[in-house]
């Protein structure tokens, strides 16, 4: 993995999705809506961009669960994957459940995505190691959708 | 232009989603959204959206037979199948500020369209 060296962080902390953004999610609408099964839950990361496109995206499934998960978050390479508190995320989400995600961080003060190494680095606007962000949380991942059936 | 060609995919997707069954047989799916670069274009189930499979239907997992699953008969047939499965599908998030961005600055990353696949769960 590599970055240009002139590569300058725009800082568009938890970036929004724009009107093509917000377009392209709504377009699934149709395909969603057709869906059979119909959905039973939908579980997003719980930065702005991946929320506001399951609820685009699944507009029309009335009455379905949503559960935010920080382990869906993505790899944190810039201050656009840096996420907000959970007190934010409920209310620009209200019907999105966040009892989780503010419970397992609560050490943390909420603060689930990266901010920094143990040992006070602050690796913000750097690639941060994949097997440490992605790779590892991959079996608590597996452990967290077992809630919903068991992956094959 | 590029907007109609991605719509008449989708179209074409519900399409096939609604010839292959639609007749409720299913247990019970799981959906997840991931924002995960799980993107990755390998990891993509083209056939949802591909119009050159010979005109054979797009045939969800969960309901392709064993053998020839992308066959327009097989699609009928596994419609019928009673299935105790659950499906995750994975959705792509839509671009955002900072892929315009990524685009416009020197960046080896590429941003994937939105995308769905489903994975077969156990219950």
């Amino acid at each position: 993995m590599c970055t240009a060296s002139d590569f300058v962080d725009p800082l568009f902390y938890d970036t929004r999705l724009t009107k093509k953004g917000a377009e392209q999610a709504a377009s699934l609408a149709p395909v969603t809506r057709f869906l059979d099964p119909a959905p039973e839950v939908l579980i997003a990361s719980p930065l702005h961009r991946a929320m506001t496109t399951a609820d685009l995206a699944f507009g029309s499934c009335q009455g379905i669960k949503k559960e935010t998960c920080a382990l869906m978050r993505e790899r944190v390479f810039h201050a656009s994957d840096v996420g907000r508190h959970p007190d934010a995320i409920e209310a620009d989400f209200p019907d999105w459940c966040v009892k989780a995600l503010r419970e397992e961080h609560a050490e943390k003060d909420g603060v689930w995505w990266y901010a920094g190494d143990e040992d006070g680095g602050d690796n913000l606007g750097a690639a941060v190691s994949v097997s440490g962000v992605v790779q590892e949380p991959v079996e608590e991942v597996s452990l967290f959708l077992s809630l919903y059936g068991q992956v094959e | 232009m590029r907007g109609a060609a991605v719509t008449a995919r989708l179209a074409s997707y519900v399409t096939r989603l609604t010839r292959g069954g639609g007749t409720g047989t299913g247990t019970g799916v799981g959906v997840g959204t991931g924002t995960a670069r799980a993107g990755h274009i390998t990891h993509i189930d083209r056939r949802a959206f591909s119009t050159t499979m010979g005109g054979a239907p797009y045939v969800p997992p969960h309901r392709r037979g064993s053998t020839n699953a992308a066959s327009a008969s097989n699609a009928s047939n596994a419609s019928a199948v009673k299935t105790d499965k659950k499906i995750l599908h994975l959705v792509r998030h839509g671009r955002t500020e900072m892929n315009e961005y990524l685009a416009a600055n020197r960046w080896d990353g590429t941003y994937i369209f939105i995308s769905i696949r489903a994975i077969r769960l156990t219950t």
